[in-house]
């Protein structure tokens, strides 16, 4: 019979086991936290986009809509998931581009709102100017406000989908030098953005 | 160094790691809290009934006596701070990988299927192996790992349906907070919850209890004890079957419910076998040592039921006496776990 420490079971680790056991441990964990984002900002996140390019963003057609990207458009693949949201840069421009899931229909007349809560998480720090109306190339009705904070120029802009159970955001941010190329975004995405089906009665309520 | 020191090592380690996960975690999800925070209590709160009940019917699955609570609730611990917060980090790396390398379609599909299993079960496994380390009566076998494993796994998947449930907001355009919150912890408690993260890391952590034994006993056969005839084998299947179980929950295609179902029934049947062949185990041991009067017949015949030993302590009626009795009670108990597990 092994000799019993009281309180260690037969074949219990010694000491030095231990703490060789307790290293591996830590090296799993560090090597799977520390490793893996290591990894991801070693390697480029760009993806060229050719000029012309439309891009789906939602999780099925109905529930979808498309933009069509301009030239020198790269996208950044580990931000986007088509179903959720695409993130695309222009230089110094981004732009992010999401699907947003209404609970409800009746819940549209507070898109706006819940926007401008949502940008205090995701955006802390930027001013949302009044919205204004916009219309798509397609027709549909939306709304836009510019977006401003310490370094940074832009604009938020939201429309809803035909169903109402969904709205695509927009927001376009860039240094304050490039407030130029980044009104010119959001004057391009909001022109080819395409709902699958026809506008209808959707659209914001002015 | 001494056993002592090396345990110590392990509890500042185990410590400090779930202060980084719970910092990670913060981190994250600060501003929802800021900004939202009804919605982020709601979503914290109903996470609590499911947190307890799991807590309280995990332990009681435990045949023969639950396990210890401090250690019970140090893998709970470590599964909602130290393995969520560090699989927060360790998937956004793994799933911008698979964008960058793969595509962001493939990884739309895919990404979570290829990237969670291996990160979120290792970092889950980890506390279990802590739990190993520190208190080595905890887990002796199969049946601690699976149990130490659920309840690990029931850590994460409370902070992780929190953590999905301030996500929601954001998904749903900030319209009703407290809907998208109410509604995301529906569907993961009510329909996918029976089969989540507990159920996957219940059968991974039976394979690291399957682990630990053999090394156990490796050891005491360099020492004149027992080898373990089961070899590594099962150990490997249990940890390879936890990783596909988290696959294929992950994975799209099948419906849900049939991925709940078959997470709940491949643990439920492992359970069964666990368990009754720890009692049976346990009977053999405990008979073993009556016959070499190790044991009492009345001790024999009361310490493998819960019932039995309170009701062998209600006889005793002075205080000194029933905490001896209650000492040789778990005497005999570690005894057993160890020799039958």
């Amino acid at each position: 019979m092994a000799a019993e420490r009281p309180g260690h079971p037969p074949g219990t680790a010694s000491p030095r086991t231990r703490l060789r056991a307790l290293l591996i441990v830590i090296t799993i964990v560090v090597a799977l936290t520390a490793g893996w984002p290591l990894l991801n900002a070693l390697v480029a996140d760009e993806l060229k986009v050719p000029a012309g390019t439309a891009l789906r963003v939602g999780p099925s057609g109905p529930d979808s809509a498309s933009v069509r990207v301009g030239p020198h458009w790269t996208m950044r693949p580990a931000l986007s998931d088509p179903r959720q949201g695409l993130v695309l840069a222009r230089g110094d421009v981004i732009v992010s581009i999401s699907y947003l899931s209404l609970i409800r229909p009746s819940l549209v007349a507070g898109i706006w709102s819940g926007l401008r809560q949502i940008l205090r998480i995701s955006h802390p720090g930027i001013t949302i100017g009044p919205p204004v109306a916009v219309t798509s190339g397609q027709g549909q009705a939306g709304r836009t406000a510019s977006v401003t904070s310490v370094l940074s120029v832009g604009a938020v802009t939201v429309f809803v989908g035909p169903s109402r159970t969904y709205a695509i955001q927009m927001v376009v941010l860039g240094p304050r030098g490039a407030s130029l190329v980044a009104a010119q975004a959001t004057r391009q995405f909001i022109t080819t953005l395409r709902f699958p089906a026809e506008p209808a009665a959707a659209g914001l309520r002015r | 160094m001494t056993i002592r020191g090396s345990i110590a090592m392990v509890h500042v380690c185990a410590v400090l790691l779930c202060v980084f996960g719970a910092g990670v975690l913060i981190w994250e999800f600060v501003r929802f809290i800021a900004v939202f925070p009804s919605a982020a209590v709601l979503a914290a709160v109903l996470e609590l009934p499911v947190v307890l009940v799991g807590f309280v019917i995990l332990r009681r699955l435990r045949p023969v006596h639950a396990p210890a609570w401090r250690w019970s609730a140090a893998a709970l611990v470590w599964g909602a701070t130290a393995a969520a917060g560090c699989a927060l980090l360790a998937n956004e790396g793994l799933t911008g990988l698979w964008a960058k390398g793969a595509g962001v379609k493939f990884a739309s599909n895919w990404s979570a299927s290829l990237s969670a299993p291996l990160n979120e079960e290792a970092l889950k496994l980890c506390g279990v192996a802590l739990v190993a380390l520190a208190a080595p009566l905890m887990i002796n076998g199969p049946l601690d790992g699976l149990i130490f494993g659920a309840i690990t796994g029931l850590g994460f998947q409370a902070a992780e349906n929190v953590t999905y449930g301030l996500n929601a907001i954001v998904l749903s355009g900030g319209t009703s907070p407290d809907s998208a919150v109410l509604g995301s912890a529906l569907l993961r408690v009510a329909t996918t919850g029976v089969g989540s993260h507990w159920t996957m890391t219940a059968v991974a952590g039976a394979g690291l209890g399957y682990l630990i034994r053999y090394l156990r006993r490796s050891r005491s056969a360099g020492q004149g004890g027992e080898r373990d005839e089961a070899g590594l084998l099962p150990a490997t299947a249990c940890l390879i079957a936890g990783l596909g179980m988290h696959l294929l929950f992950d994975a799209p295609g099948p419906p849900i419910e049939l991925k709940v179902g078959v997470n709940f029934t491949i643990v439920a049947v492992l359970y069964l076998l666990l368990s009754s062949a720890f009692v049976r185990r346990a009977r053999t041991v405990l008979a073993a040592r009556a016959a070499a009067g190790l044991v009492s017949p009345a001790e024999a015949d009361s310490v493998l039921s819960r019932r039995r030993r309170r009701a062998q302590l209600r006889l005793v009626e002075e205080p000194a006496e029933r905490a001896a009795v209650r000492a040789r009670q778990r005497e005999i108990l570690a005894e057993v776990d160890a020799e039958a597990a």
